[in-house]
């Protein structure tokens, strides 16, 4: 406040210094911001890449984000992959043509970096040796195109014949693996069939929908029962309501851990072991729920229902009629956090659905026995995760005005 | 959701009738069959649970079929064996015996703990399988049925099956000693042998592992000369790979002559110069580099072609015959004991509480036939349990890869047999020494802190 | 409200006694016989061990409230009315729930799963119908107009869905179990509790009861409490004590419970691999949370200023935390993979891009990020934070947006920077979203459990050397595969403590004057 006295000219310099710093802030604020961005959004890059891979593709190294398959092309009526490699200084495209050539890696003395592998049919021995890593190594007359080398014999290996595809007298020799590694001509090539295929596997499909339809059971259930019980606390007095209260506000305290052990036995008792019931009948009455719904209801002001007629059938209408409605951000957001909930529950189904019967998996469950199997392409495996993470983002999409503006806030009060 | 205001709620209400009637119409067929198989799969589902209300439901099935059903599971380690097992449940011809087989989860999860929830349900099959280290578990919870009066009126004898598991399966789990028990018969055995890339091992220009085996030559030092060459092909070429479990630990310590626990398996025996002499050779090659890092899966660097030796079991198989490369197996390399190894197996039993134990004996036998036994083998991922010659034969005649002999020898080569620690806990035990050998091979451990103190530290497990 | 308040007695006057009112004598004290039968025959109460006294208890307690209510009913007193109800609410809803659980009522779910399966495509068409009914005005269609064609298309598709899923035809099929000879009886004291139970809320009883105004409101909250509180009930106060009593005792599951005291607990404290689970879980909070919390206030504070494009990065923000922690953990298991993972990968490719600016020759590290005991909890640690930031993110600034903006004009009056600013008025008026914030991100670590348990799934659950070995992946070891029920309740409970106390004590320093007011 003493600042009120303050000069035009004191405020226009101020003007001013805050401008630059503002540029400047600006800057570093949206690098930091994009900066963040882009390490929460590499994975699910990384995991819609990968899912469109082929299996060997996954395993690559150097890795690659985006799925690459060969280039193939046609040499007497068979599709082969294509390579390009160098000879005679340039590039010439050849295909593999003969595999496991016997071969030996030959080095220049002079320069032990240079190192060839060339077959053993076009190199002589010279009778002269040269020393290598103190190692005294034979020595050879190799001949690689046209030109003859002499070079110091390492040790044995194989080699690949790769012969030109568009001029046969082309030839050239590399070790096969390098040259996939290196030299295989490769383009952008998504495989789409993944999808279709992770469904087909295990039971992918139906471990999705049940996910869906446990998770509409338990949303829906959730709200019910928290509306009428939040309701009852925070509109209806009755004897021992605030105890109860408590201890429902005392029960959120409690790990989940707690009650697994114990839930589980009831679900043995049930005879709900195994079964897509135990996933949701237990679930349908949340404390914390019915925590939101009741702050939630006892900001509504009184007068709104003072004008209707209290008595007991009338109470049903008022809660449904008149609170309801009103309440659409908080019941948005209990939506939400149970869709969550619901959706990503992992602990719970690996205790309760444990059968060997895949047609009650749930998309969590499916997606770790999935990632267990070391037999599966990881490229399979992604492809479950990106159906299992569209469904939340697109829910996400739609939820966001609720769930991100309104609802954030009333979690807290 | 709909239906906020009265005009429109009016109008859905009659639409959804609508809805319904010209769906009522066309959908009449299904909505039979719904009930029908409403009822088929809440009975299967909830099993021994609903046993008493399945008169009223599933009368007619229970009358079609005539006799006892039964039901049995194992654990497929992939589809194909799964469906091997459906087949051969099909096919099984007990007198008077339906048979359902139930595919249990694969290595991914945790087979035995699920099948201990079912049988703590009460909705655990008639005969199941379980690994060799489980059976004093089982036993000792009460849930196996001793099979020794039934084997005995049918002429069943011990000797047909290797000693090592029906040791196992014939122990008194009170005293820890051999008694007239029978908890089942073993399904397979499988040892140990090294899956070796063809290709690499011939760029790399080493000594090919195989002929060094066949002139008798396969030893330590070769091994580890074979995974240094190959290693040096660089970049993410890596020479040796082990899963990081007991198994292959295990087998190091016993090619150097020593053991997890002594003899009757009463006692630790990790503190053994032997042991350690194991130990410290793993801890080398892998401080050396060519290996795999310890704790990394090494199996898809293996299918990837990237790992030229891969240490692992009969089972491994099937999945490595999808690779592109030449590999075949060969036998452990030769310590200064020989080259040691490792029996696993696994055990049809039959559960405490079934109510047909005759039928489910007759099941046992019939799964560990000689004809079984060689239709499992053709998958690759097991090696007959049974000392039949017809089923060796039938073993070795399933490749690749082509040196099945290999696992064959595993078995002369006086492998130790897996089992549990009747006297003890053997997950107790493992749960400590695992930790720690792993810490020796990693490098963090030294090698006589371990031999110093690693039995105090698993006295525990055996009951000190 | 409207109505002259009537005193007990005059309403008493006014109701001439109902015609079911001598059937609900007769029902009264059949109830109560019932309960007596129940506690004194052994059939009645077939459970055996610890349970048996917790069901002793509650039927002698129950018998207690059925005499009294039959009593009070006989009365005429308003306590008869709401005790007799209670009574057979909770009768109705027990017999009920054990009719229909024999009747296979509940796992039914399972084929509805398996048509719910093949009809998925009516699932598509309510939401595109929910998604019609948001459009705005379009093509000449007014948007109510809109708004009721979306729901026409959604109640539309629900009833196709319905009935394609044959739900209508499996009724017949659960009915069918009612010829069950075991259920008839049971299904029928369910019926007939609940017609009782329905007279009793019904305007005579009120009448015929003296029911006051109070009083009425009272039974209404007794009514609207019900669904939920009976589920709370059998779902977690049940079990919450059943695991509490078998804490204290030594069981399988497959043999009977045996008590033992408080032998678990002793037997805790001496146990190292517990013990290095509370070490590990420790660490882990004291590492992830404060790398959590600090990241996203800053985020917030960037994310709290008028520039444009902020809702995009809001949302990228948020992708993590609603992502599904399995999904996400087996997408970084891959990126973690030492060998050809991405990460150690562009590890080595900026080394070495620094080594060829400098000149220099710096080894790239390649830690073995899931394999190496030392570096598997950093992992962790880095997943977690991954994915909470954003979380906690909107929750900062959904609390900075509640500040009252005249408090930044008057600091912008003074000639305060942003800095000062965010020190000064941000942070503290944002106490009680940083304690909410800080608390809940406390609870969550300290139960952590997916993210170690996935990355080092199947081989090493404990991961290497157990360095990531958590409580609750040491609880699900012992109680699901060790079955060490009795302990692994025991290492729940010694959990509970510890994050209750950590929370009061988190609680005591910072919550007074912030969450507590709120």
């Amino acid at each position: 406040m003493t600042t009120l006295d303050n000069t035009a000219e004191q405020a226009a310099r101020d003007r001013r210094r805050s401008r630059t710093r503002r540029i400047f802030g600006v800057g570093g604020a949206y690098t930091v911001l994009i900066g963040f961005a882009a390490v929460m959004l590499f994975p699910f890059v990384y995991m819609v890449a990968t899912a469109l891979k082929t299996p060997e593709d996954t395993f690559r190294y150097p890795p690659k984000v985006l799925p690459r398959a060969p280039i193939t092309t046609t040499v007497d009526g068979v599709d082969v992959p294509l390579f390009s490699l160098p000879i005679d200084g340039g590039e010439a495209n050849v295909f593999l043509a003969e595999e496991g050539v016997e071969a030996g890696v030959f080095v220049d003395p002079a320069s032990p970096e240079d190192s060839l592998a060339w077959p053993m049919s076009l190199a002589t021995e010279t009778g002269a040796t040269a020393t290598l890593d103190g190692e005294s190594v034979p020595v050879y007359t190799v001949q690689v195109g046209s030109e003859a080398r002499d070079l110091a014999f390492q040790r044995g290996t194989v080699v690949g014949r790769f012969v030109g595809i568009d001029d046969p007298s082309i030839e050239t020799f590399a070790v096969v693996r390098i040259a996939e590694q290196e030299s295989l001509a490769e383009g952008v090539a998504p495989q789409w069939g993944n999808f279709r295929e992770v469904t087909e596997l295990r039971d992918v499909d139906r471990a999705l929908t049940n996910t869906i339809l446990v998770t509409i059971l338990v949303v829906a259930g959730t709200l019910f029962t928290s509306i009428m019980g939040g309701y009852a606390f925070s509109r209806l007095r009755f004897k021992g309501r605030d105890a109860i209260f408590l201890a429902y506000v005392g029960s959120i305290m409690i790990p989940f851990t707690v009650l697994i052990i114990p839930l589980f036995r009831l679900m043995v008792s049930l005879g709900w072991i195994d079964t897509l019931g135990s996933l949701v009948w237990p679930f349908l009455f949340n404390a914390y729920g019915t925590f939101l719904m009741r702050q939630f209801f006892v900001s509504i002001p009184k007068d709104l229902e003072e004008a209707a007629v209290i008595d007991g059938a009338k109470r049903w209408k008022i809660l449904w009629g008149i609170f309801v409605p009103l309440s659409w951000p908080a019941i948005a957001t209990l939506a939400t956090f149970m869709f969550l909930y619901a959706w990503n529950s992992f602990i719970w189904p690996l205790v309760s659905i444990n059968g060997a019967n895949s047609d009650d998996f749930v998309l969590t469950i499916a997606l770790s026995t999935l990632g267990g199997q070391s037999g599966e392409g990881p490229n399979l495996i992604f492809a479950a995760i990106v159906l299992s993470v569209t469904v939340p983002f697109l829910v996400f999409a739609f939820a966001q005005r609720y769930f991100v503006e309104n609802v954030a806030t009333s979690g807290i009060k | 959701m709909e239906g906020a205001n009265p005009v429109s709620k009016r109008w859905t209400l009659l639409l959804v009738a609508l809805a319904m009637i010209v769906a009522a119409c066309g959908d009449a067929g299904s909505g039979d069959t719904t009930a029908e198989t409403t009822a088929e799969t809440t009975g299967e589902t909830t099993g021994e649970t609903t046993a008493t209300t399945e008169g009223g439901t599933t009368d007619s099935t229970e009358a079609m079929t005539d006799g006892v059903s039964l039901r049995w599971m194992t654990r497929p380690d992939n589809p194909e064996e799964a469906a091997v097992y459906g087949s051969i449940s099909d096919g099984l011809n007990i007198e008077g015996v339906t048979l359902t087989y139930e595919p249990g989860d694969n290595e991914g999860s945790s087979y035995q703990d699920k099948l201990l929830t079912n049988l703590s349900a009460g909705t655990a099959p008639d005969v199941f399988w379980i690994p060799g280290t489980d059976v004093a578990r089982f036993v000792q919870e009460g849930v196996i049925l001793d099979l020794r009066e039934y084997a005995s009126a049918t002429g069943h004898n011990d000797a047909d099956f290797y000693p090592g598991p029906m040791g196992h399966l014939t122990t008194d789990p009170a005293t820890g000693q051999p008694a007239d028990k029978l908890w089942g018969l073993p399904r397979d055995v499988s040892t140990f042998a090294i899956y070796v890339n063809q290709d690499l091992v011939a760029e790399a220009g080493v000594d090919n592992p195989l002929d060094l085996a066949a002139s008798g030559e396969w030893t330590w030092d070769k091994f580890k000369e074979v995974s240094e060459g190959i290693a040096a092909l660089g970049g993410e070429i890596k020479g040796y790979g082990q899963s990081n479990w007991w198994g292959p630990n295990g087998a190091w310590i016993n090619a150097a002559g020593g053991n997890f626990f002594s003899d009757d398996r009463s006692a630790c025996a990790l503190d053994s110069a032997e042991a350690a002499a194991g130990l410290s050779f793993l801890s080398e090659l892998y401080a050396g580099g060519s290996a795999v890092p310890f704790g990394e899966d090494p199996e898809p660097g293996f299918r990837a072609g990237t790992v030229g030796m891969f240490q692992n079991g009969r089972w491994a198989t099937p999945g490595i015959r999808t690779v592109e490369f030449n590999w075949d197996v060969v036998g452990l390399p030769e310590g200064p004991a020989g080259p040691g190894n490792w029996l696993f197996w696994g055990a049809y039993v039959v559960n405490a509480n079934t109510e047909h134990p005759e039928q489910a004996w007759a099941l046992v036998q019939a799964l560990t036939s000689t004809e079984v036994q060689a239709q499992i083998s053709e998958l690759g991922a097991n090696v007959p349990s049974r000392v039949s010659q017809d089923a060796l034969d039938a073993f070795l005649g399933f490749t690749p890869p082509a040196n099945n002999q290999a696992f064959l020898d595993g078995l002369s080569n006086n492998p130790t047999t897996e089992g549990p620690l009747w006297l003890g806990s053997w997950p107790e035990f493992d749960a400590v020494q695992g930790p720690a050998i792993g810490d020796v091979i990693s490098g963090a451990r030294a090698v006589e802190d371990f031999s110093a103190n690693i039995c105090n530290e698993a006295a525990a497990a055996f009951g000190g | 409200m409207t109505a002259p308040p009537l005193t007990a007695e005059t309403r008493r006057e006014v109701g001439s006694t109902p015609a079911w009112f001598t059937p609900l004598l007769v029902w009264r004290v059949l109830v109560a016989a019932g309960f007596a039968v129940l506690l004194t025959t052994r059939r009645g109460i077939a459970i055996e061990g610890a349970n048996r006294v917790l069901v002793l208890a509650g039927v002698t307690l129950a018998l207690f409230v059925a005499m009294l209510a039959g009593y009070q009913t006989y009365r005429r007193r308003h306590l008869g009315r709401l005790l007799g109800f209670t009574v057979d609410l909770l009768t109705a809803s027990v017999t009920g729930f054990m009719a229909l659980n024999r009747m296979s009522f509940f796992n039914g779910l399972d084929a509805v799963g398996e048509r719910f399966n093949r009809n998925i495509i009516w699932l598509v068409v309510i939401v595109a119908g929910w998604l019609i009914s948001g459009w705005s005005e379009r093509g000449g269609l007014s948007r109510p107009r809109i708004q009721r064609i979306g729901r026409y298309i959604m109640a539309g598709g629900a009833a196709i869905m319905v009935l394609a899923m044959g739900l209508l035809g499996a009724i017949p099929g659960v009915l069918a179990n009612i010829a069950d000879l075991e259920v008839v009886p049971v299904l029928g004291v369910a019926i007939v509790a609940a017609l009782f139970a329905r007279i009793q809320i019904g305007e005579s009883a009120a009448r015929l009861f003296g029911t006051t105004q109070s009083q009425s409101e009272g039974f209404d909250g007794l009514l609207f409490i019900a669904p939920n509180a009976l589920g709370f009930l059998a779902f977690f106060a049940g079990p919450l004590i059943f695991s509490l009593v078998i804490s204290f005792t030594e069981w399988s599951g497959l043999q009977p419970a045996e008590f033992v005291g408080l032998a678990n607990y002793r037997e805790l404290l001496g146990d190292a691999l517990f013990l290095r689970s509370l070490r590990n879980i420790v660490i882990f909070g004291l590492v992830a949370v404060p790398l959590t919390v600090a990241p996203a206030l800053l985020l917030a504070a960037l994310l709290n200023s008028k520039l444009p494009g902020i809702r995009v990065f809001r949302a990228i923000y948020f992708l993590p935390s609603i992502a599904g922690v399995v999904g996400v953990t087996l997408i970084w298991k891959q990126l973690f993979n030492a060998t050809v993972g991405f990460l150690n990968y562009s590890i080595l490719e900026v080394t070495e891009f620094f080594n060829g600016l400098f000149g220099t020759a710096v080894a790239a590290p390649q830690p073995l990020w899931i394999s190496a005991p030392e570096v598997a909890m950093i992992s962790v640690i880095i997943l977690f934070v991954w994915q909470r930031i954003g979380f906690d993110t909107v929750l900062f600034l959904a609390g900075m947006q509640g500040i009252d903006r005249s408090l930044y004009e008057a600091a912008d009056i003074d000639g305060a920077g942003a800095w000062t600013r965010f020190r000064h008025i941000t942070v503290p008026m944002l106490r009680p979203t940083t304690f909410f914030v800080v608390a809940t991100d406390i609870i969550l670590a300290l139960q952590t459990f997916n993210e170690p348990f996935i990355l080092q799934a199947p081989s090493t659950p404990a991961g290497p050397g157990n360095s990531t070995l958590t409580p609750v992946i040491y609880l699900y070891q012992q109680a699901f595969q060790q079955f060490q029920i009795g302990y692994g309740s025991a290492v729940a409970w010694a959990l509970f403590i510890l994050i209750f106390g950590i929370t009061i004590i988190y609680f005591r320093r910072q919550g007074e004057d912030g969450f507590l007011k709120a």
